[in-house]
């Protein structure tokens, strides 16, 4: 037999054979390790461990997180920041709570404070392993995304060799970050008038591939929102929790497009209707119905300023505690 | 079809390769030479099938061009052939970017039809345009047909290169038409130096693309860091994937038993704009050298030396005007756009400080000092060429050189305390997990892009080990695991 | 012009390498190829076809000369242009 024909036939296949093993075994051992690569598996930790008895339970994407993330919503221990961003979704919105539910915690309020986009746009398929396939792994949540997101990444068996940076790379890189059990907790009180920025308004500087794509976006709540919104309901009955929607704030030019297309009006009424289907109260509100948010970044999506980002945690913590009195709408006073 | 396509490493590849080597054994050379045909034409079909009439005609009336050369040797005839093909490069590539121009110095309005470039026209066009002028110089003979059709249409360098002399394949494939391969022995290095490429392609280039793209689509709004962030990137991305691409290339032509001509020599390891250019895209700069900057530079130091002219007249007559023409020329073929033009102008402009430095006799400088100078220019050549714009090209160029202010992203302000910058938002760089991945691949990466060695340039050298076998065994991992999403090649679009 | 023998060929080449390059411990054998001679680019090539052709009294073509492998080939080809020049 040639060198070469040795090669192909032996030492190649022997070799591939021998660093799958190894890698198989590695990351075998590494299974166990908690995951840190981010914010969405530090929480889907600190879900099951954090000791706090927090009241309210506040759910949402990238909009409410930049700003929870900052500024403490509600009094001190009462609102657990579970937010995430459009990458993790509603899913991680529905596994987070129901894992937080599952170890324990009983609040009286959960409020989902995601954009519409969040409701009704795909979710990004590139991003959907790293923050959400890969950090939820249980039965419950396997299945889910299984049945409803099935076509988003690959759920079968894979030899690990072939996805070494996820089974090796990032359980060692999470050795190194310890964040810790607890959920996040913002370091800063939000001034109760702070000063708003005075930027200008130039809709010129804005993406306009971006503004365009959110003007022409559908308005149909897709059916695996639907399914996390059931699961939702289920849960609201099971464990006695009032559920309440609250719509962020959203650029005044997009506002105003979606306005005259009705696209407003219709998101909130599908979901209406979803909520009424299966049995549960939920209230939505919107806080720009209170405030406009003139400031927005180029992507038309994340508001801008600190000032604007304390009015818009303000509000959040009028409304819960508005919610906590019973009241279903609420007049926010300046 | 392109190399990094499931369907063409586990379908195409392994199928066009049996039945070769069987058509060689069961048939004759020429039945393979034939199949081969057949198979490159499927390759290049499968992509379009209205392009491969084009290039089997453009073919076909350049070898009756070959044959009027080799009885004639006429010069107006060459002219004429090499026209043509440039004419029919010029219509397919560049003539939106040649009435959008005329627009604009003549106000006239032109109706803009949508440009789809023949997969590879660039390549193949300079490839024939060689093979044209050897008939034309006596250096080469015409070859029965379908040995014509494919030394220009062998798949491995038919999208992207390298650009092949005939000198280089005439022997190899008049070796096949009676049945032997010159280099038959070299399926093993062949199959070594393509899973290389595929690897640098795939799990190299690939990973990068994503990052360097998205800070690519804020070139208004980078900060300092971005921007040469986005800058080395692109450096990094672009080198991995057109040197894997070239790799492949070579690869496969060793599975088929022909030797290639390789394309790189680790280009970021170089201490001057000249040794640059001897180590990245050698077959394309081999072809500008050759049919461009030569014969213009010693015309002009023939006539420098008759006129007995010298000083600053003889260093632009004989150095600048050939270098910044070539230069020119090379920018244009790589795109039809003002980036290409003035990528190729910085290059040419580069290379001129390097020769008046070295005709001036001044002192050489420390590697290191060279090494580094060579690279900004590079990496500035590069934000040219991978900017959709001037406008987004000088932008992005202000933010590294003239940046106003260096900060830090908000999340870092612990660490802009401590070193005393301020911080500011940052477009690109919001999140740190982004921030993390992207310094970590490319400070990983960039080692690797100087102290890996191109197994192009040497395939034979490549032994069957078990040494080989560990670091191949990884690679093929790898590269399987990332296999599945598709991108295409930068040099595509030539 | 009298046939010049290979070696009074590669003499005179190694000269004009050594005058061209500034390094009068310039050896050259058939198998030096371009990349062992630092400096080489293809600037320091027309100055040496220009001096082949001044000293030899030939006319070489810049890309017959771009493509050649090594000196040995260099040789070979300055020898056959001598020879076509002197049939004339």
């Amino acid at each position: 037999m040639s060198e070469w024909s040795r090669f192909f036939l032996i030492r190649l296949p022997l070799a591939v054979f021998t660093v799958g093993l190894v890698v198989q075994g590695t990351a075998a051992l590494l299974a166990g390790v908690t995951l840190h690569r981010h914010n969405v598996d530090d929480l889907a930790n600190a879900v099951m461990h954090d000791g706090h008895r927090y009241s309210v339970v506040l759910l949402g994407d990238s909009v409410t997180h930049n700003v929870a993330h900052e500024y403490r919503i509600g009094d001190v221990d009462e609102v657990a920041d579970l937010t995430t961003h459009a990458f993790a979704g509603l899913p991680s919105s529905l596994f987070l709570l129901k894992r937080y539910l599952e170890s324990g915690h009983r609040p009286q309020h959960v409020v989902l404070a995601a954009s519409r986009g969040v409701y009704v746009d795909p979710m990004y398929k590139p991003m959907f392993n790293y923050y959400v396939g890969s950090v939820f792994k249980l039965p419950f949540e396997r299945e889910f995304l299984r049945t409803h997101y099935s076509g988003y990444m690959n759920y079968g068996w894979r030899p690990a060799a072939l996805s070494m940076t996820t089974n090796l790379g990032e359980p060692l890189l999470s050795l190194i970050r310890r964040p810790g059990n607890d959920i996040w907790r913002a370091p800063e009180t939000p001034s109760l008038n702070p000063t708003l920025e005075g930027f200008p308004n130039d809709v010129s500087t804005y993406d306009q591939e971006a503004v365009n794509n959110r003007v022409k976006a559908p308005a149909v709540v897709r059916p695996e929102v639907k399914a996390i919104l059931r699961e939702f309901c289920e849960l609201s009955h099971r464990y006695g929790f009032s559920l309440h929607i609250i719509w962020p704030p959203i650029e005044p030019h997009l506002q105003a497009a979606w306005k005259l297309t009705g696209k407003m009006q219709s998101i909130t009424e599908q979901l209406a209707e979803i909520f009424k289907s299966n049995q549960t109260a939920v209230s939505i509100d919107d806080v720009v119905d209170q405030q406009e948010y003139p400031n927005f970044d180029r992507d038309l999506i994340h508001i801008r300023g600190r000032g604007w980002e304390q009015r818009y945690a303000n509000q959040l913590t009028a409304y819960i505690h508005e919610f906590k009195k019973g009241k279903q709408q609420m007049a926010f006073a300046n | 079809m392109l190399f990094t396509d499931p369907v063409f490493i586990f379908a195409f590849l392994p199928i066009s390769l049996v039945l070769f080597h069987l058509a060689r054994r069961y048939r004759s050379g020429k039945f393979a030479i034939w199949f081969l045909l057949v198979a490159s034409a499927f390759f290049y079909g499968y992509w379009s099938v209205k392009y491969l009439a084009l290039l089997l005609s453009q073919i076909l009336i350049n070898y009756l061009f070959a044959q009027q050369l080799g009885r004639s040797q006429s010069k107006r005839l060459l002219w004429l052939a090499i026209g043509v093909n440039l004419l029919l490069l010029g219509y397919f590539k560049y003539r939106n970017f040649f009435l959008e121009n005329l627009s604009i110095l003549t106000g006239w309005q032109f109706h803009l039809a949508a440009l789809f470039v023949p997969l590879g026209i660039s390549f193949h066009t300079f490839q024939q345009i060689t093979y044209l002028t050897d008939v034309a110089d006596g250096e080469e003979d015409v070859p029965p047909l379908p040995q014509y059709i494919l030394f220009v249409m062998f798949f491995p360098q038919l999208i992207a290169g390298p650009i092949v002399l005939h000198r280089e394949m005439g022997r190899q494939l008049a070796s096949l038409a009676e049945n032997r391969l010159l280099h038959g022995n070299s399926f093993g290095p062949g199959f070594t130096v393509f899973c290389f490429g595929l690897f640098k392609k795939v799990c190299l280039a690939d990973n990068l693309a994503n990052f360097v793209d998205t800070t690519f689509q804020w070139p208004l709004h980078l900060q300092f860091l971005e921007a040469w962030f986005a800058a080395v990137g692109y450096a990094l991305q672009l080198y991995f994937d057109f040197s894997g691409y070239s790799d492949m290339a070579v690869g496969l032509g060793l599975m088929f038993g022909f030797l290639l001509p390789f394309n790189f020599n680790t280009p970021f390891a170089a201490t001057s704009m000249t040794e640059y250019w001897k180590r990245w895209h050698i077959t394309m700069t081999r072809f500008f050298t050759m049919y461009c900057y030569s014969p213009m530079a010693l015309a002009a130091h023939r006539v420098v030396d008759q006129r007995n002219i010298t000083g600053v007249r003889m260093f632009a007559l004989c150095i600048a005007a050939p270098t910044v023409i070539t230069f020119l020329a090379s920018g244009l073929w790589h795109g039809a756009g003002w980036t290409f033009i003035v990528f190729g102008l910085v290059n040419g402009v580069g290379l001129l400080i390097n020769h008046a430095w070295r005709e001036a006799k001044m002192p050489r400088l420390p590697g290191v000092v060279a090494w580094f100078l060579t690279m900004i220019t590079i990496l500035v050549t590069l934000v040219y060429f991978r900017s959709e714009s001037l406008a987004q090209a000088h932008a992005i160029l202000k933010s590294m050189f003239l940046p106003g202010q260096i900060a830090l992203p908000l999340w870092a302000d612990g660490i802009a305390s401590r070193v005393g910058l301020p911080v500011t938002f940052f477009e690109v760089f919001q999140a740190a997990n982004f921030t993390a991945h992207y310094v970590c691949l490319l400070l990983l990466f960039a080692p690797l892009a100087i102290l890996l060695p191109n197994p192009a340039m040497q395939p034979n050298i490549v032994r069957p080990s078990v040494t080989t076998a560990l670091v191949m065994a990884p690679m093929l991992w790898l590269t399987l695991g990332w296999l599945g999403e598709p991108r295409t090649f930068l040099y595509f679009q030539f | 012009m009298s046939e010049l023998t290979r070696a009074e060929i590669q003499s005179d080449l190694q000269e004009i390498f050594r005058r061209i390059f500034n390094n009068e411990d310039l050896v050259l054998s058939d198998s030096t190829t371009s990349a062992e001679i630092p400096g080489w680019d293809s600037l320091q090539q027309i100055k040496i076809i220009l001096a082949c052709e001044k000293k030899l009294n030939i006319r070489l073509r810049a890309r017959d000369i771009n493509a050649l492998e090594n000196m040995g080939e260099m040789i070979d080809h300055l020898i056959a242009a001598v020879n076509k020049a002197s049939r004339k």
